[in-house]
């Protein structure tokens, strides 16, 4: 399974829970620390602005590892933690079967509806 | 006969002598087969003659025995070398080696330790095994892909910190959730992985202590078997040095001089007779192979020179252009005439010589020689054999000896001759200008 069939499967799973999905969809990060003030723009698989939730393949032949890099994925983990968006993380290095992958992201919406995020 | 023949004609005559070349050509490839089955015969019979003489120049490896045989061989090395104190030195080892061994506790209570059914080691191990069996069976029960990595991130206890919008949190929970399922009685992971850490330590424990008795187990086996060699070689001492001995004043008798020899080994007409058996056997399969080498190797490698000659001039008579082109009868009918008869008495003779020297067993008859040279005895000086080296080494010290008639003589000549008969470019067609080279 690549980054494109899952993304496909993401997108149907999150849109059945109520989402309203974007493609490649942009999401600032805010400013660079110590860049003099620069945006920092990450390029997200699927997102939904509204509700902030989303999800991101992060592949080596998409060149995810230079976008996602370990400060960028601590940023957005920071956020989480803060409650500020939601994004599903999926590393290429941990992709299963696909019926692992749909279980996994129910269990995700799942998440954010005991958080009260998702009705 | 004068008149011309066409270039087609003179291929048909090249055909013709490229079969009776082929036919030559197996006659000499036979000969050589047939001589590698009459070599290995040779050899099994050498092989008895030496042993033999070896006998009877050795019964014992004792020192009477052992002077008698360098009186009748002059093997002065032994005077020196001492094999008797030798052998009794290696055998003094060998007990040596075998005392240390059975002084050895570990071979000395070998029953009592690796009895395959009351050896101590033997039930210890099953012991151990027994009390690992549970353990490594709650290894068997957990074994799943990710296991080693559920330990590693501690999951299932709290240092677990991989946040629930990761897709390797799910993973982590699923696999937990199969491992605990094969665990019915445990309520959360966490149990399982005490139950699986406790279960590793165990079964390592058990794992050295087991490993420490295969090692002595080993160890036993390692001594048992070295036992088991030395006695073996104990065994066969005494036959190992006799025989030893045994082949090197064989080797010494056959390989020096037999003017030397002579005098020695007659003092004893039985070892006399022995070694001019063993002498002439050996003598006569260098013969064989030079004969071979010399009238039909040789012969192949020019008979088979001479075919890709004739195939060659063949191909080239049977060009268009020189099909109907003439050459003079008499310079081709000499240059193709039949070389079988001359093949044929080459050949004959080489099987009457081969036969006469493979036949020989007159041994005694050597007796009568001064100075021995075998060619000389088995043929009576009927053949030549100036080609070996030996035998033309011989003639130089007796130049009054000559040979009734040089068998092979005439046939490097008819060979020659055969040879230049594929040299047919040589000769020019009869008026038409044309160019043969």
């Amino acid at each position: 399974m690549d980054e494109r069939e899952g993304s496909q499967r993401l997108r149907i799973i999150f849109e059945s829970a109520g989402c309203t999905i974007a493609d490649d969809a942009p999401l600032s990060l805010g400013a660079r620390p110590g860049a003099g003030g620069a945006e920092r723009i990450v390029t997200l698989d699927g997102w939904d602005e509204a509700r902030r939730i989303g999800y991101e393949f992060i592949t080596t032949d998409a060149g995810d590892r230079a976008e996602f890099t370990p400060e960028v994925v601590a940023e957005l983990e920071a956020k989480m933690h803060a409650g500020e968006l939601w994004v599903f993380l999926v590393d290429e290095a941990d992709i299963p079967d696909p019926a692992v992958l749909e279980r996994a992201a129910q269990r995700f919406l799942d998440a954010l509806r005991a958080r009260g995020v998702l009705p | 006969m004068s008149g011309t023949y066409t270039g087609a004609e003179v291929a048909n005559l090249l055909r013709w002598q490229r079969d009776e070349v082929d036919a030559t050509l197996e006659r000499a490839n036979q000969a050589v087969r047939h001589h590698e089955r009459m070599k290995a015969e040779l050899s099994a019979q050498l092989q008895q003659a030496q042993a033999d003489l070896g006998a009877a120049l050795l019964p014992q490896l004792d020192p009477a025995w052992l002077s008698r045989a360098i009186q009748l061989t002059g093997y002065t090395p032994f005077q020196h070398q001492d094999p008797i104190g030798q052998r009794e030195k290696e055998r003094a080892q060998i007990h040596g080696e075998l005392a240390q061994i059975d002084a050895d506790p570990a071979m000395r209570e070998a029953e009592l330790l690796r009895h395959p059914r009351t050896g101590t080691l033997v039930v210890k191990r099953a012991e151990l095994m027994g009390h690992r069996a549970p353990w490594a069976e709650v290894l068997d029960r957990a074994a799943h892909p990710r296991l080693p990595h559920l330990i590693d991130v501690g999951y299932g206890t709290e240092r677990y910190d991989v946040p629930f919008w990761r897709l390797s949190y799910y993973q982590d929970w699923q696999a937990g959730d199969e491992i605990l399922e094969k665990f019915p009685g445990k309520q959360a992971f966490g149990e399982v992985r005490d139950e699986i850490l406790r279960a590793r330590e165990t079964v390592t424990t058990f794992d050295q202590a087991i490993g420490d008795v295969d090692r002595q187990l080993a160890y036993g086996a390692q001594l048992e078997q070295r036992r088991a060699q030395l006695a073996h070689e104990l065994s066969r001492h005494d036959a190992r040095y006799l025989h030893g001995a045994r082949e090197r004043l064989v080797q010494h008798l056959l390989t020096v001089d037999a003017k030397a020899i002579k005098p020695w080994v007659s003092a004893d007409p039985n070892v006399e007779l022995l070694y001019l058996r063993a002498s002439g056997l050996a003598a006569k399969m260098r013969y064989l192979d030079a004969m071979i080498q010399e009238h039909a190797q040789k012969a192949s490698a020019q008979l088979y020179e001479q075919r890709q000659g004739l195939e060659r001039q063949i191909a080239k008579y049977s060009r268009p252009k020189k099909l109907y082109a003439t050459y003079p009868r008499d310079l081709i009918d000499q240059r193709t005439r039949s070389r079988k008869e001359r093949w044929d008495k080459h050949f004959r003779r080489l099987e009457s010589s081969y036969t006469t020297v493979y036949v020989y067993d007159d041994w005694s008859r050597a007796r009568s020689y001064h100075d021995l040279s075998w060619w000389h005895v088995m043929t009576d000086g009927r053949a030549s054999g100036s080609y070996i080296p030996e035998v033309a080494a011989f003639e130089r010290e007796h130049p009054d000896w000559r040979p009734a008639r040089d068998d092979f003589d005439d046939f490097d000549d008819s060979a020659a001759a055969a040879a230049a008969a594929v040299e047919v470019e040589a000769v020019g067609s009869t008026g038409h200008g044309v160019d043969l080279s």
